[in-house]
């Protein structure tokens, strides 16, 4: 691969760039985070496969702890998880940390294992189709 | 890890020599990865501060109401149809030995709306037959048993009550005097295997303080003397809430309030407000002959929705708190209990199991958390069912009775929906659906949603769907639920505006013959 000589852009210091290419990522962050919530699971279509052990512990812990604010993933009290793009582990981080309006979930409450599970089962619910509209 | 694993601390006896830093500098990647979580929860927390709220309610409505079953989602193998169409806040069904549906009409609606309670029969030519109408509204809910109409009378103005109701419209009054003057009413009512008549008593608060949300409902100035009444004898904390005092001429007047007493009336620890029963939040039973009522459980909310499973056993939806008034509390779902007889089920102090205390959890953002109003609690409150959405005003429901409909034994819940902002904020609308409840696991699933990108009623999202399920009942065949829509109702910073002539009947039931999930 050939890479392109490092240059120095006129108008612009490295430390300005990188500032600039912060706040564009975190505008995009702000508007994926932010977005109006799309619904919850479909219902004429494919469902999450719970015959899965795994996703069946998932949606018993999601049930548990997350249905109240996010509703079957979708927005209620708190934004939805169902369209957001967030790999596992920063889901895992802002389960076990809360960061924001959302309480932190110790060991105690949701186990280690039971946090993969709950993961996988959130990563399942952004992997469905979206929900029906009108005919 | 524990303890016990090697130490690398640099033991006193060590070189002079300064020790060499015992982890590396972490890799740049990690310290980016590291920052860009930081920054993404940041920015995700940082949405409920950012966002305003969107509530279903919040939106703009012009009449009249369209009704389109084609825009209803349900599961495949089902089909949704419209019963009736223009009730004026309907909120219950009923059928008859002979498979008539008799439906409730409330008389209010939450925004000091009036009209009429009643009972009308839907015809099967369509036609409708008045049964009774009283005049102690709201009526919110009606259950058929052994050839009467049982009522549960919210009685906004003269007190709740119990009516049997003959299908000639002959009315006998089985209670009367509940405590229904406040925030939340007299509902049900649910026929027991043992035959007495169970019903649900709300609270008169939204969580145990009289404030100025009492106010803003429209009742604090009709009744100043009105509060909440334990079933068992309790134990104040103390805990009292300085407010602006509505009710004084002077506006710049505060007044302090503690927990079980009227509005203006301070408490101190140790205080011991004596039980009584009838008392509020709490389940209560008759005779259906009429008598003393008696304690069935409290430490209740709002138990709106009452159901007996197949196997004998009571059900009830408690609306959980709201983040208003003197004490708000946030984060709670509505609940769905298997009654324990007897027990106190948590409120004023708890949301299900779990202790109000748990500041990060309930205390709304930017507020002092809730604390205990009671200084002893009865018994360690039962957990929950099922946890159902934040101020999705989860209420009636009903338990599918067998294969011909399918998901035998498990829960029907509707969803009346959010009623956003009055009741706190939301960052998107909740409820506004039919869920159903495997009461075996406590999972939750869409049952009839409104077909759209997202979740909301029909004034909300576009369409001629659903706009406020309310109360859910089977066919006495069991082929059959239906689903009685409130109607329109929207919200804003002053208050809900309820829109007569909107309340719908629903139909769900299969397709295809035999077989079912």
């Amino acid at each position: 691969m050939v890479r392109a000589p490092n240059v120095v852009r006129p108008g612009l210091t490295s430390r300005a760039r990188t500032a600039v290419r912060t706040g564009v990522a975190l505008g995009l962050t702000l508007l994926v985070a932010c977005a109006p919530p799309r619904r919850a699971e479909p219902l004429t279509r494919a469902t999450v496969d719970t015959t899965d052990p795994v996703l069946a512990t998932g949606e018993t812990v999601f049930n548990r702890w997350c249905h109240e604010c996010h509703p079957g993933g979708e927005g209620g009290l708190g934004t939805s998880l169902n369209d957001k793009p967030w790999p596992g582990w920063m889901i895992r981080f802002q389960v076990r940390n809360g960061i924001g309006a959302m309480p932190r979930f110790d060991s105690q409450q949701i186990s280690p294992e039971e946090l993969d599970a709950l993961v996988r089962y959130v990563l399942a619910l952004r992997w469905l189709e979206p929900a029906e509209t009108r005919p | 890890m524990g303890d016990s694993g090697p130490t690398r601390r640099p033991t006193p006896m060590a070189s002079p020599v300064q020790p060499t830093p015992l982890r590396a500098a972490p890799p740049r990647a990690a310290l980016a990865l590291v920052t860009l979580a930081l920054l993404v929860g940041a920015v995700v927390g940082g949405c409920y501060g950012l966002r305003q709220t969107m509530g279903g309610g919040q939106t703009t409505f012009t009449p009249p109401r369209q009704v389109d079953a084609a825009d209803v989602a349900v599961p495949p193998g089902y089909r949704v149809e419209v019963v009736a169409t223009g009730l004026t806040f309907p909120t219950g069904i009923a059928f008859d030995d002979r498979g008539r549906a008799y439906v409730t009409e409330a008389g209010y609606s939450y925004g000091e709306e009036w009209d009429v309670p009643r009972v009308v029969r839907l015809e099967p030519d369509g036609g409708r037959t008045v049964i009774v109408e009283g005049d102690n509204p709201p009526w919110n809910g009606v259950a058929y048993h052994g050839g009467a109409l049982y009522i549960a009378e919210g009685g906004v103005l003269e007190g709740g009550r119990i009516l049997r109701v003959g299908l000639d419209g002959q009315v006998r009054e089985l209670v009367r005097d509940l405590p229904s003057l406040g925030d939340h009413h007299t509902n049900g009512p649910a026929i027991g295997t043992d035959g007495w008549i169970y019903f649900g008593q709300g609270s008169v608060t939204n969580s145990g303080v009289v404030g100025e949300d009492s106010h803003a409902f429209g009742w604090l100035e009709r009744f100043p003397q009105v509060h909440d009444i334990p079933c068992q004898d309790v134990t104040l904390a103390g805990r009292n809430y300085t407010t602006p005092d509505p009710l004084a001429d002077d506006t710049g007047a505060r007044a302090v309030t503690g927990a079980f007493v009227p509005f203006g009336s301070s408490t101190e620890p140790g205080q011991v407000v004596p039980g009584q029963v009838p008392c509020s939040g709490a389940i209560l039973r008759v005779p259906p002959e009429g008598g003393a009522t008696e304690l069935v459980a409290w430490g209740l909310r709002n138990p709106f929705g009452l159901a007996f499973a197949p196997d004998g056993r009571l059900y009830v939806t408690d609306n959980s708190y709201d983040e208003r008034g003197s004490r708000p509390v946030w984060g709670t779902g509505d609940l769905l209990y298997a009654i324990e007889p007897g027990a106190w089920h948590g409120w004023p102090d708890y949301h299900g199991e779990r202790p109000l205390t748990d500041a990060d959890h309930f205390a709304a953002p930017g507020r002092e958390p809730p604390g205990f109003v009671l200084a002893e609690h009865p018994n360690q409150p039962p957990a929950a069912i099922a946890r159902l959405g934040v101020h999705s005003a989860s209420t009636g429901f009903d338990f599918s009775p067998g294969p011909d409909f399918g998901h035998e034994g498990q829960a029907f819940v509707t969803q009346f929906g959010d009623m956003a902002p009055g009741v706190g904020k939301v960052l998107g609308p909740v409820g506004f659906k039919v869920v159903r409840v495997d009461v075996e696991t406590g999972a939750v699933h869409d049952f009839a949603v409104n077909r759209a990108e997202l979740n909301g009623p029909a004034s909300w999202v576009g369409g001629a769907g659903l706009e406020r399920p309310v109360a859910a009942r089977f066919s006495p065949d069991g082929t059959a639920l239906y689903v009685v829509d409130f109607g329109v109702m929207t919200v804003d910073l002053e208050r809900p505006w309820p829109v007569r002539d909107t309340g719908v009947v629903w139909r769900i039931s299969r397709t295809g013959a035999g077989g079912g999930p």
